[in-house]
């Protein structure tokens, strides 16, 4: 081995000690790294960070900010996510005026079931207050642009914003 | 044609020495599982392991790479959707990916996003992906986990990655190597730009859209990973092209023409990881002097990365995924393992890169190959 083929078998040790360090230091670094480059989930997933968490006794009801596109050329709707929680705390039929955008007025009223079997599907009732600002629907649903879901011990709606 | 080398046969003994830190390695990687595991999760560990290492071995023994290459690749290649889709339904009861899990976060990420992420990332500093950023109890395939094992892999294989690495190569190496010889033999060159094609369009669409343009759309693997619920229209025309892209170029297109054609023609990632092909210094190089021009190295090579230029040139193109085929293929011993840089043996830089690659192997594939068996046997438990 010359002097000349020391970058090479430096490159190879190189490697090799990736591969070796991996498990123990490498990919537990990384992850940390990538964790740490304040990286967060388009709202459009997750429903964006909570902005009011209004008190309801036994349970409570979240409110997101407003989420939507966030890139220069993203299209799609704005949307604003509620989620009341925890689900066991709630009672058998929610019924509420929200105040999705903070701004003194209800825009919807909702309504919906809360079966005691986790399993079966959430549909409910929406009026619209507020056109100018609510997207018109009355039906919120699994599949529906106006979404319910539960998750665990959360129910979830989503509301398009026009 | 005095200094050829010849497929160096190594004694069972050598090879065994040889072999001897593999198996330690091997050892290492089975420590999760004996530590924390049942019975099952220890014995499938031991079972993949060894599995490794006995065709670590074999590597050794006989001077050949590719065909015990494959056969761990075409091992990882089915066992992984197989696993894959026994614990989707054990925790979900279906394939599909319900929206309560897109709003959870939990996603398990995969590799093949990171291409399309970049962009909106870097631009607003938001992941255009449905799972969330550090692990947690419901998604232990967290972003950052996954870019982390990328960002090693990358380190450690460079474009190795898509023949010791990428799990869904191995579903298309097993069902190329099902024909002794190919139906289609004349395939366009031109289709080789396929993959810088998709990657192209589906970096800019999902720079525009923020959304993961080719998990929505393209991916021929939601076909036997996850897929959006069908609930309508759109994710109908989604679970449609995926499994007409899965069928036509994983299962149809290598049975005919006995390469990976999904790789060679479709795969966006390959092209990225093409991009750092040269941050490894392991390459292939043909040695003009003893080339006697035969092409059994282009034909051998599954991925259409070598063909009559490359021969000429003494080089295979750089989406080159070191898997070997074509040093096994010559006869003349012309197609040779390099290492950039140097004047090491071939079989030197090969025994250095194959120490590299099949160590992830083992810490990658190993692990993957024990889960999904493990899974397996729970299932028929």
């Amino acid at each position: 081995m010359g002097i000349k083929s020391f970058p090479g078998y430096a490159a190879a040790g190189l490697v090799l000690a990736a591969m070796v360090l991996a498990p123990f230091a490498l990919l537990s670094r990384f992850t940390g790294l990538v964790g740490n480059l304040g990286l967060r989930s388009h709202p459009k997933f997750t429903g964006g960070p909570v902005l009011r968490i209004l008190d309801r006794g036994g349970y409570q009801v979240a409110i997101s900010a407003p989420a939507g596109p966030v890139g220069p050329l993203e299209w799609g709707p704005r949307f604003v996510q509620v989620s009341w929680s925890p689900a066991s705390a709630l009672p058998g039929l929610v019924e509420e005026q929200l105040d999705l955008e903070g701004s003194g007025h209800p825009q919807v009223r909702v309504a919906f079931q809360v079966p005691a079997d986790p399993a079966l599907s959430l549909t409910g009732r929406m009026e619209v207050l507020d056109p100018a600002r609510v997207a018109p629907a009355t039906i919120l649903s699994r599949n529906g642009p106006e979404l319910l879901v539960r998750l665990d011990q959360r129910i979830v709606a989503r509301f398009r914003m026009n | 044609m005095a200094d050829v080398p010849q497929i160096p046969f190594r004694s069972w003994p050598r090879a065994a020495l040889l072999a001897l830190p593999m198996a330690l390695w091997a050892l290492l990687m089975m420590r999760p599982a004996w530590s924390g595991g049942d019975g099952v999760a220890r014995l499938t560990a031991f079972l993949a392991e060894a599995f490794m290492v006995a065709l670590f071995l074999l590597m050794l023994r006989t001077g050949r790479t590719q065909r015990w290459r494959k056969l761990f690749f075409i091992t990882l290649g089915f066992l992984f959707p197989a696993g894959f889709i026994i614990e989707l339904v054990r925790l979900r009861g279906s394939m599909s990916l319900p929206v309560e899990r897109v709003i959870s976060g939990d996603t398990p990420f995969c590799f093949m996003v990171i291409p399309m992420t970049v962009v909106p990332a870097a631009l607003s500093r938001v992941l255009i992906f449905p799972g969330s950023i550090l692990p947690k109890a419901g998604n232990p395939h967290a972003v950052a986990t996954m870019v982390a094992l990328w960002l090693v892999a990358t380190l450690v294989l460079g474009k190795a990655w898509c023949a010791y690495g990428c799990f869904f190569g191995g579903l298309e190496e097993g069902f190329a190597s099902l024909r002794r010889r190919p139906v289609l033999k004349a395939l366009d060159p031109v289709f080789r730009y396929g993959p810088w094609a998709v990657l192209a369009t589906i970096v800019l669409l999902s720079a525009a859209s923020y959304a993961p343009t080719y998990c929505q759309w393209l991916c021929p693997f939601k076909a036997v990973t996850e897929f959006p619920e069908v609930t309508g229209g759109q994710t109908l025309l989604q679970a449609v092209i995926f499994v007409s892209l899965f069928l036509g170029l994983v299962v149809v297109l290598p049975l005919l023409t006995k390469k990976r054609t999904q790789c060679a023609f479709f795969c966006p990632f390959g092209a990225f990881q093409t991009l750092f092909a040269r941050i490894s210094p392991f390459r292939i190089r043909i040695h003009r002097d003893d080339c006697r021009d035969c092409g059994a190295c282009a034909r051998a090579c599954p991925t259409l990365a070598l063909d009559a230029g490359g021969i000429r040139r003494g080089a295979p193109r750089a989406s080159c995924m070191r898997c070997g085929a074509c040093v096994d293929a010559c006869g003349t011993g012309a197609v040779r393992w390099h290492l950039a840089g140097t004047r090491a043996p071939s079989e030197r830089a090969r025994l250095l890169f194959l120490y590299a690659g099949w160590g992830f192997a083992c810490l990658f594939g190993g692990t993957i190959i024990a889960s999904s068996l493990a899974s397996l046997i729970r299932l028929f438990r």
